[in-house]
């Protein structure tokens, strides 16, 4: 009798692990509607994504009434470590912010398939040519944006005028860069705010800054391969940029000490003088300062300036569809839905992010908005980070950590990105390969996506 | 004849039969041990032959020592191993705030009780939000700089949190603040059990307060504090993820990575299950080998006294 | 009344020591919850001071943020759960352990609490490839039975070390008066153990609401994190609102300090029975 009820007792143990399984798992589903699920990025970013991502599966799902869409926002640092799980679970989600990174180091090859199995080519054609090119390879368009953004510099045009500089006239040249940041410390303001201590910041200067110094991407793709060096000068000179900066104390007085994020948004504070941004953000300073305390300019071209000078990068978000999909072309269709019309102008009203499109419209756009689509079409730039691979990016985020702090020199950081691209090179040979490969698919492609 | 009728009862009932075969304690035994087959032993054997495979490749490859040899070559292991290292010197400045601490709490001062209170309360806190808390107290612009400017020290300010040399001592701080006040509960209770009237006859004898201290109360508390130091030697080598995670994220560059993170990062960041697995094989017999150590040496104390 | 110098200064010492304690134990939490109090410019004038005024926007907005309450939920649903199962199995097997007699008893109590040493990493691994493979990753059984797994060990232990301070007379009468094993353990021996198995609640309870590295790995998504994942994450990448997470950090650290005030006892006797069980 009492076996039997500790045996019961058991079982109800037991028992409960297991009810638990459905009971408590994430998203039960049912075999006759479609469901697609999104894993995406990008509120933190264009505030007013979330929103208009919210609206833009009600819509389609009201459209579309046997389609349930699911659409998540994952934080971006964690959006590739979900993807890899939920793929080694065998459930990835259908839908999947990728970047061109993942393209080039092969990591998700045969685990995406590409868009244009599902768009036609007129339905592709709309999207911006740099942003198509960088989307593209092996043959295939495989991503398409889910929005696009500018990569600029922003200057505070009041605390310009206030220190005696011209703010309709702003110092694209790198020796005027540094004078003008010079002005702003003489006259008691935070001359360039930023923040290294998780090290984006580096990156980003790569990408603003270092990219100047390149003839075309084809010369970061010879730097991984090891054809060049990323001791060479035109590949470290971004290092020794941040570090005159740091030498002549014109960062914030706390630069190493705050995340990326806390150093941008010190602009906020209003005793800032200039901070790199994304075109979103520049929306969000606008909100909260004012247009009169926020003006762009195209991110200073450093000294030795390569072809791609003077130009603006626009970058994607761009999204893919996962090989096990069941419904890859419900996801195409819904991401279909997202390139629509209607759809690239409420994101824009929503959350201030333009489209990589053009069938953006220019009229509903702020006057920084619409310098920005300007330089988009007259001088757009490629994205440098998304032509390497990321085991060395995050080299560049403890580089920048350490520099930013003064424990080692910008030869000694660009010592270290060379050693990770060499590390690299003899650790993933298959990678390289395949690197080697669709560099040489982007060299021949130069006249394709004029 | 009652006595007869139970030793009938006896002979009858077979717990009482005292049989050593009874099927009762496997049924009592099956959930927790298969749980812990299934948690701790799966996981150790899988760990020692995920370290001698390719994870790359599908079918994963047998690639015998490789992934040693990869691990032995890469600065960032060695690097971990080595942070682990200086923060075992938390463990005895740990130990002998807690002893000095316990000792003074046991002398009954005034509110004595309300300090016991207080001096857990660290443990309490989740390790997340201190975390946070603290890496933005050491900042630049953060509390403990603009403390040390009000009592005239700002001077030696600095970037605490993300400065090479002061990141992982920062870090330390924490760790010492968090795990102490277990300690000293931990002697406290020995201390409170322990006869009163050997510190009141050396008291009389005309013992200083140190000698009190080195000569008796030291020697009584031998096995606890070498409880004590075990457990922290334990926690500093790999259980300290989370302080890492939320202060520093392994920065600068890589100079707050300890060998979980590097597990962890392996793992889960730069995909390298190889790197990882060794990693973790490393740490266990690391940790086996400080435990056997500590065993043999509570053998040698348990001999002396 | 002689006032001896020397005892007055000693006391003076000691007073002043532990007032220093005081200060640094309780310092990190006051900032904790003050920071929380504040506005962001409030915050960036002064983060050491009391706020100048209290401002409860950062816990209105961060109980509003998406997902929070979920993740609230989340942990005090793993918690719930791990300390309900662990504590019953752990009580089943120490009632074996501690009462039945089999061969290799005393093995089985050796290797358990071997197995508390284990460093948690190590373990993560195979058993994260594992779930992955059989599609438990991101449910609440994947980390429960984690969690289960890594309480068991010290819960045995514990509850053994008690079990066997129960008199055996109290039992051998039971099992006179006809009582069958289960019927012993129900009526004799988790009564008698109330006290320790509230400690070990508190513990339980304790760590598996702190606990950061399992959680991290196998719940990811975003609905299923606990508050201490959730939190440790929630950094939006292009702004930063250091009150409205240290309201964040106050709503995680609440439940516990709550905790330790009303069952303080029991948490310390739980940890200490833990460590000198075996002096």
């Amino acid at each position: 009798m009492e076996r039997k009820k500790l045996l019961a007792g058991i079982a109800l143990v037991v028992g409960l692990c297991f009810l638990s399984v459905p009971v408590f798992s994430g998203g039960g589903q049912e075999a006759e509607k479609i469901e697609i699920r999104c894993y995406w990025w990008g509120d933190g970013e264009a505030p007013g994504m979330a929103a208009w991502m919210k609206e833009s599966t009600e819509l389609y799902q009201q459209q579309n009434p046997n389609i349930t869409v699911e659409a998540p926002e994952i934080p971006i640092e964690d959006l590739f470590t979900v993807w890899k799980a939920e793929l080694a679970a065998g459930t990835p989600p259908d839908i999947q912010l990728f970047g061109r990174q993942q393209g080039m180091d092969g990591s998700e090859a045969g685990n995406i398939v590409p868009v244009d199995e599902y768009w036609s080519e007129e339905e592709l054609a709309h999207i911006s040519p740099p942003a198509r090119r960088e989307l593209s390879w092996d043959g295939h368009t495989w991503l398409v944006p889910l929005y696009g953004g500018a990569w600029l510099t922003v200057l505070n045009p009041k605390i310009y005028r206030e220190v005696g500089l011209n703010p309709d006239s702003p110092p694209q040249q790198w020796n005027d860069f540094v004078s003008a940041l010079e002005k702003l410390d003489t006259g008691g303001f935070t001359p360039f705010s930023c923040g290294f201590k998780d090290g984006y910041m580096g990156v980003w200067w790569a990408c603003l800054v270092g990219i100047q110094n390149l003839d075309d991407m084809s010369d970061l793709h010879e730097a991984v391969m090891g054809i060049q060096h990323f001791t060479d000068p035109k590949h470290s000179n971004f290092w020794y940029r941040i570090e005159e900066l740091i030498n002549k104390g014109l960062f914030n007085e706390d630069a190493a000490s705050v995340g990326f994020a806390e150093g941008n948004d010190k602009y906020l504070n209003g005793k800032v003088g200039m901070v790199f941004a994304v075109q979103s953000m520049v929306n969000g300073y606008i909100k909260e300062l004012g247009e009169d305390s926020v003006s762009v300019m195209i991110s200073p071209t450093p000294p030795n300036p390569g072809k791609l000078a003077g130009r603006m990068p626009f970058y994607t978000m761009p999204l893919g569809i996962a090989k096990l999909s069941k419904h890859p072309e419900t996801a195409a269709d819904f991401l279909r839905y997202l390139h629509s019309e209607e759809r690239i102008a409420a994101m824009y009203k929503q959350s201030g992010a333009i489209q990589a499109s053009d069938k953006v419209s220019l009229d509903i756009m702020t006057s920084a908005d619409k310098l920005m689509a300007k330089w988009v079409v007259e001088v757009p730039n490629y994205t440098y980070n998304e032509h390497y691979v990321p085991q060395i990016e995050s080299e560049v985020w403890a580089s920048a950590q350490l520099l930013s702090i003064g424990d080692i020199s910008a030869a000694e950081a660009a010592q270290r990105y060379e050693d990770a691209a060499v590390k690299w090179r003899r650790e993933f040979p298959e990678a390289l390969e395949r690197f080697k490969r669709i560099a040489a698919e982007w060299k021949k492609d130069a006249d394709k996506y004029k | 004849m009652p006595k007869l009728s139970i030793m009938n009862r006896f002979a009858s009932n077979p717990l009482l039969r005292g049989s050593r075969f009874s099927l009762k304690p496997f049924t009592y035994l099956l959930p927790a041990f298969l749980v812990i087959g299934f948690i701790y032993f799966y996981p150790v054997v899988e760990v020692c032959r995920f370290s001698l495979l390719d994870f790359l490749k599908t079918p994963r490859q047998f690639v015998g020592l490789r992934n040693y040899r990869l691990v032995f070559q890469d600065e960032r292991f060695f690097q971990s191993l080595y942070h682990n290292i200086l923060l075992l010197m938390n463990v005895p400045v740990m130990t002998l705030i807690a002893l000095v601490l316990a000792v003074v709490i046991n002398d009954h001062v005034h509110g004595w009780k309300v300090y016991r209170s207080l001096v857990l309360t660290p443990y309490v806190i989740p390790i997340v939000a201190i975390g946070f808390a603290m890496s933005n107290f050491f900042s630049l612009n953060g509390g403990f700089n603009q403390i040390l400017t009000l009592v005239g020290l700002g001077f030696i300010k600095k970037q605490w949190i993300v400065d090479p040399s002061w990141a992982l001592p920062t870090i330390s701080a924490v760790i010492i603040w968090r795990q102490t006040g277990f300690g000293v509960i931990l002697f406290l209770a020995r201390l409170s059990s322990m006869s009163e009237g050997i510190i009141e006859a050396a008291r009389i004898d005309g013992a200083g307060w140190w000698r009190r201290f080195g000569k008796i109360i030291i020697p009584e508390l031998g096995t606890v504090i070498e409880f004590f130091v075990t457990l922290n030697i334990i926690v500093m080598l790999s259980q300290i993820f989370a302080f890492i995670f939320v202060m520093t994220n392994g920065g600068p560059g890589y100079k707050t990575w300890i060998t979980e993170f590097y597990i962890y990062k392996e793992a889960f960041h730069y995909n390298r299950m190889g790197h990882a697995t060794v990693a973790a094989v490393i740490l266990l017999i690391i940790t086996i080998i400080f435990i056997v150590i500590s065993y043999r040496f509570r053998e040698k104390l348990a001999e002396e006294y | 009344m002689r006032i001896n110098i020397k005892s007055a200064f000693g006391y003076g010492v000691k007073q002043l020591l532990l007032l220093f304690m005081a200060v640094v134990t309780c310092y990190p939490i006051y900032y904790i919850f003050t920071n929380a109090l504040k506005s962001r410019s409030a915050y960036a004038d002064n983060p050491l001071s009391l706020p100048p005024s209290l401002v409860f926007a950062n816990f209105s907005q961060i109980f509003t943020t998406p997902n929070f309450l979920r993740w609230f939920y989340n942990s005090l649903l793993l918690t719930a759960t791990t300390v309900v199962i662990c504590l019953f199995i752990s009580a089943l097997a120490s009632y074996a352990l501690s009462k039945m007699y089999f061969p290799g008893k005393k093995l089985l109590i050796n290797s358990s609490i071997a197995l508390m040493v284990i460093p948690t990493i190590v373990m993560i691994i195979p058993l994260f490839v594992l779930m992955a493979r059989v599609r438990l990753v991101n449910t609440y059984p994947s980390a429960i039975i984690v969690y289960i797994g890594m309480f068991l060990p010290f819960s045995m232990y514990l509850l053994r070390s008690f079990f066997v301070t129960i008199p055996q007379p109290l039992i051998d009468s039971a099992l006179i008066d006809g009582c069958g094993s289960f019927g012993i353990f129900l009526r004799i021996m988790l009564p008698l153990s109330k006290p320790i198995l509230l400690s070990m609640f508190v513990v339980c309870s304790l760590y598996v609401w702190n606990e950061l590295l399992v959680a991290l790995i196998f719940l990811q998504r975003e609905k299923l994190r606990t508050l201490m994942v959730g939190l440790a994450l929630f950094h939006g990448r292009f702004s930063i609102n250091i009150p409205l997470i240290m309201s964040g950090m106050a709503v995680a650290t609440a439940p516990m300090l709550i905790l330790y005030i009303f069952a303080q006892r029991y948490l310390v006797q739980g940890l200490i029975a833990g460590s000198l069980a075996g002096q």
